[in-house]
């Protein structure tokens, strides 16, 4: 801000940060940037590429009213709105930024863009969610199943220095020491992948952290398998 | 199950991959990449007929499980119809999935540009935010380029090192009021 706000086109970002740990945005975050574009005139994108279509429980991070609550201008996504099966993203366009390119020419694009494949499969894909209730089963299973299982193993493992998620997107965070949060090494990640993939669960881990981000179909009994594995392992590392 | 499964094939992917394929994030020297060969909901079987939970959702993109029988039946009903068109000519494919994600988004949003995943996603909102003008004073963006490319990677507060390193902060990187 110190250059001029003039010199600032947009401010992008993550609704909920994914890669970089899970983070919650807390009670009046993204408001707050809200504010500052709205007051300096500076155009608010959220990427829900991975927080997006049902991870936090929500179609959108953004709708979510515990941590969000605000309208960006533009959405980037990708990810959950067709699962991958076909490669696909986009960006969703405010009527007043779409109304600026009615005589402009927007200089961008991709030979397959919109590309019926992806297309079909997006459709079927958000089709399918809606009438199995998918997203709400994120959001049911994030509240009352995993949520409050990653929270017991945490009381029963020092290693897991924090908990964090809404949904289906949840990290733990390993450490040495609590207190400290000193992260584990790497060759305890490596470890602690190496066994649940052993117990028979593909994990998802990023510097000292694992990432707990099973399919929005996940069902009760499948988080209690997940979390009995989870739970073996870090005794196993843990001894 | 195991009579499905080609312990053989499995061996042959994971020659081949390491002898050919260049991963991302990646230093490639030490790579041992796991080689799934079925998927079915929030399952995935290596080529030994092992199963495993998967709870990664391969890389947090799964969101409605593995081969979930309406998708993939939709992606076959339009390859028979008609693979790939230019961007330029409507499908009606396009424009169904385009008032469905409007649909959901609700609110002040009127239209979809579609790309191919999440990094151009992001590199094209912020083209359109530096040509739009300026939401509260109007007029162009200083800053404004024509054919401005910036690339997402670009936008990380790290660049990726060594090892298999997304774009990440530090390893306790947190808001500062999340509880310990």
């Amino acid at each position: 801000m110190s250059e001029g706000a003039t010199t600032i086109a947009a401010i992008l970002l993550e609704t909920v940060p994914g890669t970089a740990g899970v983070l919650i945005p807390p009670p009046g975050y993204l408001e707050g940037v809200r504010d500052l574009c709205d007051k300096y005139g500076i155009v608010l994108i959220f990427d829900e590429v991975m927080c997006g279509f049902g991870r936090t429980g929500d179609w959108f991070a953004w709708q979510n009213p515990t941590f969000a609550g605000v309208q960006p201008d533009l959405v980037s996504f990708a990810k959950g709105v067709n699962s991958g099966y076909v490669p696909a993203g986009g960006v969703i366009i405010s009527d007043s930024i779409a109304n600026a390119f009615t005589d402009e020419v927007f200089p961008g694009g991709l030979t397959y863009s919109g590309h019926p494949l992806a297309m079909a499969s997006i459709v079927a894909t958000l089709d399918a969610m809606k009438d199995d209730g998918i997203v709400e089963n994120a959001a049911a299973i994030g509240a009352d199943v995993l949520g409050p299982g990653l929270r017991e193993l945490a009381k029963k493992h020092p290693i897991i220095g924090d908990v964090r998620g809404v949904g289906v997107f949840w990290a733990l965070d390993l450490v040495d020491d609590r207190d400290s949060h000193a992260p584990v090494s790497g060759a305890v990640v490596g470890e602690v992948k190496n066994r649940l993939m052993a117990a028979g669960l593909l994990p998802f881990t990023a510097d000292n952290r694992i990432h707990v981000v099973p399919p929005c179909i996940v069902s009760a009994d499948e988080v209690g398998q997940a979390l009995a594995i989870y739970d073996e392992v870090f005794t196993a590392i843990e001894t | 199950m195991t009579a499905e499964f080609d312990s053989a094939e499995g061996e042959r992917a994971y020659e081949l991959d390491r002898a050919h394929v260049f991963h991302s994030w990646s230093a490639q020297g030490a790579l041992k990449p796991f080689v799934p060969a079925r998927g079915k909901g929030t399952k995935v079987w290596d080529y030994d007929g092992k199963a495993y939970l998967d709870f990664s959702s391969q890389l947090v993109n799964l969101n409605i499980g593995h081969q979930h029988p309406k998708v993939v039946a939709a992606i076959k009903a339009q390859a028979d119809v008609m693979t790939t068109i230019a961007p330029a000519h409507a499908n009606i494919q396009r424009g169904e999935a385009a008032s469905r994600i409007l649909e959901r988004a609700g609110g002040h949003f009127s239209r979809i540009f579609f790309t191919n995943g999440g990094a151009d996603a992001n590199e094209n909102a912020i083209r359109m935010a530096r040509r739009a003008p300026r939401p509260a004073t109007g007029g162009g963006c200083p800053t404004s380029t024509p054919g401005a490319t910036p690339t997402s990677s670009d936008r990380s507060s790290t660049a990726p090192t060594s090892g298999r390193t997304p774009p990440s902060r530090s390893p306790s990187a947190r808001f500062a009021t999340s509880s310990a």
